[in-house]
């Protein structure tokens, strides 16, 4: 991957939020590139600072409270570093975001049309005589029946998926290079889920953006994106291209992780889970994160932080047992 | 619709307590009207001229039935029919409510979108203290001191609104109008409106997109607060007519409120029932009025049909 491939790459980004007397550390060390045209899978539970990670990049996290270290470089510039000003001019056009609750993401009062012509308007994506023209042109790209009079219909009128529908449009105003998607099924329904995933992975590859997908659920993804990485606790614990991580996952949680989907050969068994929860962002273990919940932890793993090697050509973990551990046979 | 049926009993509970009220205040009509020096003669022919000498309850029914016929008597103090009266100052009151509420609710929107996009910081901690100050303080009170410092001091406008023929008429408006304002009764209900809606997730998504700060608090937040603000106008219809009440007692100003405490007064009760009706009678139409307002500020609670898809 060469250098001029590169979109963004995150470099040992750590961030925190002060909350009473506790230091909520959520973002712990991590780092991550992104090149032109790919789409990157964020795989982890509730809670491991996947949306924290992301929102960082656009901009959106309120410091204080939160501190943020570490950079965010996108275009050959620092993220962290822009004014508000400037920071404003990338989000929604450069860099876009949709997230989690397709129902309560869309101001409820204004005409999706207005919503939509409101971000064709900010970046100056098209002149004022064409945005109308425009809108209906992004709706008829996402797919959306009806495309004219859905202009005129206020959220509440739509059911969930199409609202989605309605914030891919909007994401998609600017031609932004990086979409991130924050879990954009896991509200809705399961046919929608796949519905809604197809056509993120048909305007991804018709636009050639680079896309982030981030969810809990690895089975949801492993069809639309090229690589994965797996979050825990705030760091990534292993990065890889889909095929090697599927194949062989290196990491215990991974593996853990893979054993939570359900396939034709896990059928007869029950499935697996991993025990135990994440731990306390505000308390989190000295050594590796996920060592309580290890059921290969030594006295290492507790005392000392694995460092992220490259186990294989472009498989990244960091873990102490990396490549000792049968992913078969867990 | 619902609201509609309730106004009903609402008018007549009025109409009775205002009735039985006024009756029990000391002194009647005769002795009003006719001054200390009256003779019990004429006090009793005065009494029997205007029905007064009759039972409580026979008056009553009288009333009440005068009242189903859409006839709110004579003024006993006027010498004409009272629905006339009333109707003459009501525009005035109308007129200065009206002010009073625009300007007021537009002076308090914009201090409480101020303090919440501020929050916690030096604007937000001025704003807030001096709401809360504004809304403790009587409506009068401020008014005398409106008064102290715009006709007294500066000369601006007339002590006596109705006292000076051929005024402007931003002048007879001024001191009421300001001293409502002042109150700054919406200036919290705002503040944390918009600061509930800010946590919104559409909010976070307006920011993703890229939405300037001012936009985000105008358009977003401020068009989806409107409609706990516009249930708040509602709320306090009642006390802003009472203010505007007041206040024209304060300025010197001849409308409903002004009439209704010279009523009073003079123990003029069958002005005193037919002002209370008709204000009564405003308020509920305010409100409903208020009810369709926020229908308009929230697609949600429009009448459902015309959009569905
Ligand atoms: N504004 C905030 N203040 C304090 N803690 C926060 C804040 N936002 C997120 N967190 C904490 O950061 C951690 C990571 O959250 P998040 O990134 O939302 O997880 P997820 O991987 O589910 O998206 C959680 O423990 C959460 O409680
Ligand atoms: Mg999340």
């Amino acid at each position: 991957m060469s250098d001029g491939q590169r979109l963004l790459e995150i470099k040992d980004l750590r961030i925190s939020f002060s909350v009473g007397e506790d230091t909520v550390r959520a973002v712990n060390g991590v780092s991550l590139t992104l090149d032109r045209g790919e789409a990157l899978g964020v795989v982890g539970e509730s809670g491991c600072g996947k949306s924290v990670t992301f929102s960082s990049v656009m901009g959106l996290l309120p410091s204080p409270p939160a501190v943020i270290e570490g950079e965010i470089v996108f275009d050959g510039r620092d993220v962290t570093k822009l004014s508000d000003r400037q920071m404003r001019r990338v989000r929604g056009k450069d860099i876009a975001m949709i997230f989690q609750e397709p129902m309560r993401s869309l101001n409820p009062v204004m005409r999706i049309g207005n919503q939509i012509v409101e971000a064709l308007l900010l970046h100056g994506a098209v002149s004022r005589g064409q945005v109308w023209t425009r809108a209906l042109e992004l709706l008829k790209l996402v797919e959306v029946p009806d495309a004219p009079s859905r202009l005129h219909c206020y959220p509440h009128q739509l059911s969930g998926g199409l609202r989605q529908r309605i914030m891919i449009a909007m994401a998609l105003a600017s031609q932004p290079r990086i979409l991130l998607a924050d879990e954009p099924t896991t509200a809705l329904d399961v046919t929608i889920q796949a519905q809604i995933l197809e056509l993120l992975k048909r305007v991804q590859r018709e636009t050639g953006m680079s896309i982030v997908i981030i969810t809990h659920d690895l089975g949801v993804v492993a069809d639309i994106v090229d690589n994965v990485a797996v979050f825990y606790a705030g760091v990534i614990v292993e990065k890889a291209d889909k095929y090697s991580l599927f194949r062989s996952p290196m990491h215990p949680y991974t593996i853990g992780l893979l054993n939570c989907i359900p396939t034709l050969q896990t059928k007869r068994k029950r499935l697996y889970v991993i025990e135990g929860n994440i731990p306390d962002p505000a308390r989190l273990p000295i050594g590796c994160a996920f060592s309580p919940r290890c059921a290969y932890a030594t006295e290492r793993c507790l005392t000392e932080k694995p460092e992220t090697r490259e186990c294989a050509p472009g498989h990244f973990c960091a873990c102490h047992l990396a490549g000792q551990i049968d992913p078969l046979n867990p | 619709m619902s609201r509609l049926l309730l106004a009903v009993p609402a008018m007549l509970g009025v109409f009775v307590v205002v009735f039985f009220v006024i009756r029990m205040l000391p002194g009647d009509s005769a002795e009003a009207m006719l001054g200390a020096s009256a003779t019990d003669a004429q006090i009793e022919t005065y009494r029997a001229a205007h029905g007064l000498d009759k039972p409580a309850p026979v008056q009553f029914w009288i009333a009440l039935k005068n009242l189903f016929r859409g006839d709110l008597g004579d003024s006993l103090s006027h010498y004409r029919p009272v629905l006339s009266v009333v109707l003459e100052r009501l525009p005035s009151t109308i007129e200065l409510a009206a002010y009073g509420i625009v300007l007021g609710s537009v002076f308090a929107v914009i201090l409480g979108v101020v303090a919440a996009s501020f929050r916690g910081r030096w604007p937000d901690l001025i704003i807030t203290a001096y709401s809360t100050f504004g809304m403790s303080l009587p409506t009068f009170y401020i008014g005398l001191w409106i008064l102290m410092v715009f006709a007294v001091k500066l000369d601006v406008i007339p002590v006596s609104a109705s006292a000076v023929e051929g005024l402007p008429r931003w002048k007879t408006l001024f001191g009421p109008v300001l001293t409502i304002v002042v109150g700054g009764s919406l200036v919290r209900t705002t503040r944390s409106a918009i600061l509930e809606i800010l946590e919104e997730d559409f909010i976070r998504t307006a920011r993703a997109k890229g939405v300037p700060k001012a936009l985000i608090l105008f358009r977003h937040a401020l068009g989806n607060a409107l409609i706990p603000i516009i249930t708040m106008v509602g709320y306090g219809l009642a006390v802003s007519f009472g203010g505007a009440i007041v206040l024209e007692t304060v300025f010197g100003r001849s409308g409903v409120g002004k009439l209704l405490i010279d009523a009073i007064t003079v123990r003029d009760y069958p002005l005193v029932q037919g002002t209370t009706f008709v204000i009564a009678l405003f308020m509920i139409v305010a409100n409903l009025l208020t009810d369709v307002a926020a229908g308009f500020a929230d697609p949600r609670i429009r009448v459902a049909g015309a959009g569905e898809l």
